[in-house]
This record gives C-alpha cells, sequence and structure tokens, in this order.
C-alpha cells in the first residue's frame, strides 16, 4: 500500500513517531515540581488572562475544535477533489417534418429526458412550441412527448426552434431530433446560431434510417461529447462501416470499446469516444464523487494528518514543549 | 539587633507629624510635641491647700473673692499603633526580617517623638511608651514568631487599634483584601501600607511546568510559566496593587511601595520624602 507517494512502512513509523512524542510530552507533563509561592492569586488571574486572550475565552476549546474539524474537512476536500458537477440540463427539439421517424424520435427524447436531471421538450413543424419547462416532472415531459404529432409542412424552422431553446435556458444542451437531410451548410447554420454555452447537436433520424442498430450508432457518435470527431454524416457513417465490418452485436463494455477505438485509430486518426449512456454515467457519477472517489490510502494520509494536527493542538494548549 | 546606631541616627532625624480625621474637614496633619503639661483651658476647681498656687486665678479673686485653680487638659501621648505582617507569604517569600527591622525603624521614630506605641504581636496589642518602651519593643519585635499569624486575624482585636495605624507588609491577600479592609476601616482609622516588595516579587525567576502551591491557603495551581506568562504575572500584579492604591486614596490612607533591597535611608526617603513621616 503506497501513502501518498511514501510507502507505508514510512507512514507507520512517522505515526509512532509522533504518537510516542505525545506520549512522552503527557507523562512529563504529570511529572510537576511542586513550589511554595506567597500567592497564586496573580498566577490564576494571569492564566485567566491568557485563556480569555486566545481565543474569546470560554468558547476557546469549542471554537478551537471547529477550526480543528474545519481544518480536517478542508483537507479531505481537497484530497478527494469533488467536482461540483452542474444539473445536466437538455433541450430535446423535436422536428415533426414527415422525414422525421417520430416514432424513433419519441423513443430517443424519453431515453434523454431519463438520462438529464432537467429537460425541455419542444416540436418543432409548422410552429415552435415549448411542451415543458425545466422545472416540470419527468413524467410531464414523458407525457408531453407522447403527444407530439407529425406535423404536414415538410420544412421546419430549426433555427427559430434553437434560439427559443437558448432564450428558455442559454446554459441548457441542445439536442435536436430531426429527419432532415440537412446539408453541410445547413448544418453549420443551425450548429453556429449564437447565444449558447454548447454547440447543438443534431441527431438524424430519418424515416429511411437501416435498421435499429445503426440509428443507434449514429446516435451515440453524434450525441458524444467529443463531438468534434463526428461532426458531419461521413465520419458518422465510418463508424458505421466499422460497426458493420466487425459485426458488433454488443454496444456497451470495454470488449467494445477496446477494439473499435483501435480500429478507429489505425483507419483514420478518430478516436473512438463514449456513447450517451456512458457520458451520462460518467456526470452521474462526479456528482457523487463525494463519496465515490474517497480512496482508502488518502483516506488514511488524511487521517494522519488530522492526528498530527491535533497533536500540535494538544502541544499547544497544554503548553508540554 | 534589628537596627544599628547608624540606623537610629538616621531614624532620629526623622520628624513624625500624627494625621487627624476632623469631622467634615479633610485630615489634618498635627506635628508632635514634647511631653508636657497641656496649655488648653478645660475648667475652674475650687483652690484646695496643697495646690500649685500658679494655678490660681488671681483676676476671678479679684471679682468674686474666692479662690479658684484653673484645670488644664491633660496632654496625652499620641498612640499609632504598628502591625508587621509576618504571615505565610511574607515569611515563604524571605522578608520576615525585612519586615521585623522595618517595623522596628518605625517603632523607634514614634517612640523617640515621645508617641505611644502598640504593637500588634501574636494577635493581641501591646503598648509600648517611653525611652524604656524602646528596648521592649524591639525584644518584643524579635521574637516575634513568623508564619503563624494571618492578617485577617486581627479581626477580634481589631477594635482596639488606635486612630492612626501603620501596616508593614507585603499586602498579598490570597482570599481577598476585603476583610482586611474592614478591619482597618473601623472607626475611621487612617493607616499608612507599607508595601515590602522584592525585585523578586515584580519578575519571579520561575519557568516551565510547575505545581504553585498557594502559601496562605494551602490550594495547589498547575501552572506553566514562560515569558508571557511572566508579562501577564505582572500586569495581574500591577493591577492588583493598583486597585490597593486606589482605595488608599478613596479612604485618604497612604500606600508607599518600598523596595526592600534598598539602604534604610532610601527607605525612608520613599515613606517620608521630605524628612517627615506621617502616621
Amino acid at each position: 500500500m503506497i501513502f501518498n507517494g511514501f510507502p507505508i512502512w514510512f507512514v507507520i513509523v512517522i505515526a509512532a513517531i509522533s504518537s510516542g512524542v505525545l506520549i512522552a510530552s503527557h507523562f512529563l507533563k504529570m511529572q510537576q515540581k511542586s513550589l511554595i509561592v506567597p500567592t497564586t492569586l496573580f498566577w490564576r488571574k494571569a492564566m485567566e488572562s491568557s485563556r480569555r486572550d486566545v481565543i474569546f475565552g470560554k468558547l476557546s476549546s469549542i471554537l478551537t475544535l471547529l477550526f480543528l474539524l474545519t481544518a480536517v474537512f478542508f483537507i479531505l476536500f481537497s484530497m478527494l477533489a469533488p467536482a461540483i458537477a452542474p444539473l445536466d440540463k437538455k433541450i430535446l427539439i423535436i422536428d415533426t417534418c414527415p422525414a422525421t421517424n417520430l416514432a424513433e424520435a419519441k423513443k430517443y427524447a424519453r431515453e434523454l429526458v431519463q438520462q438529464s436531471d432537467r429537460a425541455i421538450v419542444i416540436s418543432v413543424g409548422q410552429n415552435t412550441r415549448i411542451h415543458t419547462n425545466l422545472n416540470d416532472h419527468r413524467q410531464s415531459a414523458f407525457a408531453s412527448i407522447d403527444k407530439i404529432i407529425a406535423s404536414e409542412s415538410s420544412y421546419s424552422n430549426l433555427e427559430q426552434a434553437i434560439k427559443e431553446a437558448k432564450i428558455a435556458d442559454p446554459h441548457a444542451q441542445i439536442i435536436v431530433l430531426s429527419g432532415q437531410n440537412l446539408n453541410s451548410q445547413e448544418r453549420l447554420d443551425v450548429i453556429s446560431c449564437p447565444a449558447s454555452d454548447y454547440a447543438p447537436k443534431i441527431i438524424p433520424l430519418q424515416v429511411h434510417f437501416p435498421g435499429e442498430f445503426q440509428l443507434q450508432a449514429k446516435a451515440y457518435c453524434m450525441a458524444d461529447e467529443r463531438f468534434e470527431y463526428c461532426e458531419n454524416q461521413n465520419q458518422a457513417d465510418l463508424v458505421l462501416d466499422l460497426i458493420a465490418e466487425h459485426q458488433f452485436t454488443q454496444w456497451q463494455g470495454p470488449e467494445f470499446v477496446e477494439k473499435l477505438s483501435s480500429m478507429l485509430e489505425g483507419r483514420s486518426g478518430l478516436k473512438y469516444r463514449r456513447p450517451v449512456q456512458e457520458i451520462n454515467k460518467n456526470s452521474s457519477q462526479k456528482r457523487l464523487s463525494f463519496s465515490l472517489n474517497l480512496k482508502f490510502d488518502k483516506a488514511l494520509y488524511g487521517i494522519v494528518l488530522f492526528l498530527l494536527l491535533l497533536e500540535i493542538y494538544l502541544i499547544k494548549k497544554h503548553k508540554l514543549v | 539587633m534589628l537596627l544599628t546606631t547608624d540606623d537610629m541616627m538616621i531614624l532620629s532625624g526623622l520628624k513624625v507629624s500624627i494625621r487627624k480625621r476632623i469631622q467634615n474637614k479633610p485630615v489634618m496633619d498635627f506635628a508632635s510635641r514634647d511631653i508636657g503639661d497641656s496649655q488648653e483651658f478645660n475648667d475652674y476647681q475650687q483652690f484646695t491647700p496643697g495646690e500649685n498656687i500658679r494655678h490660681i486665678d488671681w483676676n476671678r479673686y479679684m471679682r468674686d473673692s474666692t479662690l479658684f485653680s484653673r484645670r488644664y487638659e491633660k496632654l496625652e501621648r499620641p498612640e499609632v499603633t504598628v502591625i508587621p505582617d509576618l504571615s505565610r507569604s511574607v515569611v515563604v517569600s524571605g522578608k520576615t526580617k525585612a519586615v521585623k527591622r522595618f517595623s522596628a525603624a518605625i517603632c523607634f521614630s514614634l517612640l523617640n517623638k515621645g508617641m505611644t506605641v502598640r504593637l500588634f504581636s501574636n494577635r493581641s496589642f501591646e503598648r509600648y511608651s517611653g525611652k524604656s518602651g524602646w528596648q521592649r519593643v524591639h525584644h518584643d519585635i524579635e521574637l516575634l514568631d513568623g508564619g503563624n499569624t494571618k492578617m485577617l486575624s486581627l479581626s477580634p482585636a481589631a477594635s482596639s487599634m488606635s486612630k492612626n495605624v501603620v501596616v508593614v507588609s507585603d499586602l498579598i491577600f490570597s482570599d481577598g483584601f476585603g476583610q482586611f479592609k474592614e478591619n482597618i476601616n473601623i472607626a475611621n482609622r487612617l493607616a499608612l501600607l507599607i508595601n515590602l516588595s522584592s525585585s523578586y516579587d515584580h519578575e519571579p525567576d520561575l519557568n516551565g511546568n510547575l505545581k504553585l502551591l498557594d502559601s496562605q491557603n494551602d490550594k495547589t495551581l498547575p501552572c506553566y510559566i514562560d515569558s508571557r506568562m511572566i508579562a501577564r504575572y505582572k500586569k495581574c500584579r500591577a493591577d492588583y496593587y493598583h486597585q490597593i492604591e486606589k482605595h488608599c486614596l478613596k479612604m485618604d490612607w497612604q500606600y508607599k511601595d518600598v523596595n526592600l533591597e534598598d539602604s534604610l535611608q532610601n527607605q525612608l526617603l520613599t515613606i517620608a520624602p521630605a524628612g517627615t513621616l506621617y502616621v
């Protein structure tokens, strides 16, 4: 076992020495010389004033304890390095034009709502309609997703929908579920819509898309956090080709990740990135990092530090040295 | 001998003044006088043969044709109570001899000026006066047993103290200054408190972990003493004596801090800066 780079024997020796000093000091303190003085009146008053001077007199012990607890808290806090992740907020824009495979879009939207903390559901057809806001429950989001029906218009104004989504919450991630066959320029226009922390992600869900298997593959690639590696259709298709070529039957797990990653690097310099589920899983891990990131050796390191601090405090309090 | 011949020579040159508290008036100082009949007229009394004919009031005889002799007030020797504090605190701090010596010096000065001294010894007051008084008081002071008395124990005998009191002490009262203050305050006495202090009192040479035992009440105090503690001790000590000094000012008493390591001449300069000791 290694403690922050130090071997266990070293930590044990340090702990033994520090405890030994403390115990020896304690016994030394017990051996006080007796001395008769004319009066202890002045000494008693001097000690009282000394206590008053330390930290607010009678409160000193409580405040010192609080100080120590705070110090320990900060030490553990810094060691655990918790990252307080912001809420995972998503704005789902569901394109209701006939080109969109609406059933797939709804299924996918439900999945995204399930994985996010807060979600806004917007449908865009002839008109843009905001179905739920960020404060609504998941159930209402699911209900509103179910209520979305296909529009008759062959064109949906995605840009307008994205703008409205950004007004609703500029910090939320915008995911567009659309079946429109957007060319590069159109995609760029949509993505470069101003005033948002994130570039919107477009997940193509055409009606004619071949099979659930590939649909998911494309969705994963496009929804990836490292979107820049799959920013166009060709790159996403490349991943799909690879998947088809090697006939993967399982989408998750270390084996799949490892193989796909090595193949991508070998073929085009692309790196496989985690699919949506994995990303969301990791973000929830971040939020729980207070408990999950606690490493045993780091905790021991913190305990040793705490004991050292306690020792300094006791030595200071009882003036042993 | 508590006092050498040289000491007595120096003390002989010291004037002594008795302070009196007169109702509704500030404290007055009265110079001591030689022993003799008072000049203050008191009353007439019919002359009887055998009386001093110088006391016959001839003017009255001319008026009334009867012989009357004048009666004068009897001159009383001013009396001062001297309290040498030989409590345990004094003994522990090694001031016994200094207290005895200084008390003897005060007694000598008072007796030399024809005053009567009442000495507090072994919980009672003895009276000394006249030329022979000095030998007796010196002897008794020398025999005083240190460490067995407490300043507070003078309370039963406090009522028999005279109007003017001189206390030679370290003025340490572990259980409080209050009781002592009350004893002195009885009958509006005027007090001269002489605090005999040494440089060790001002800055004790102590350090480390000590269990301090109070000489007066046998209480213990575990204490770690370092330079900061010494600084706080000095402040507390100064505050304590400052409180006593303030009380003295309020009561028209006198407070004098005398360094026992000084020569007698310097000590006398402290308590009688202009060559006159006010008691």
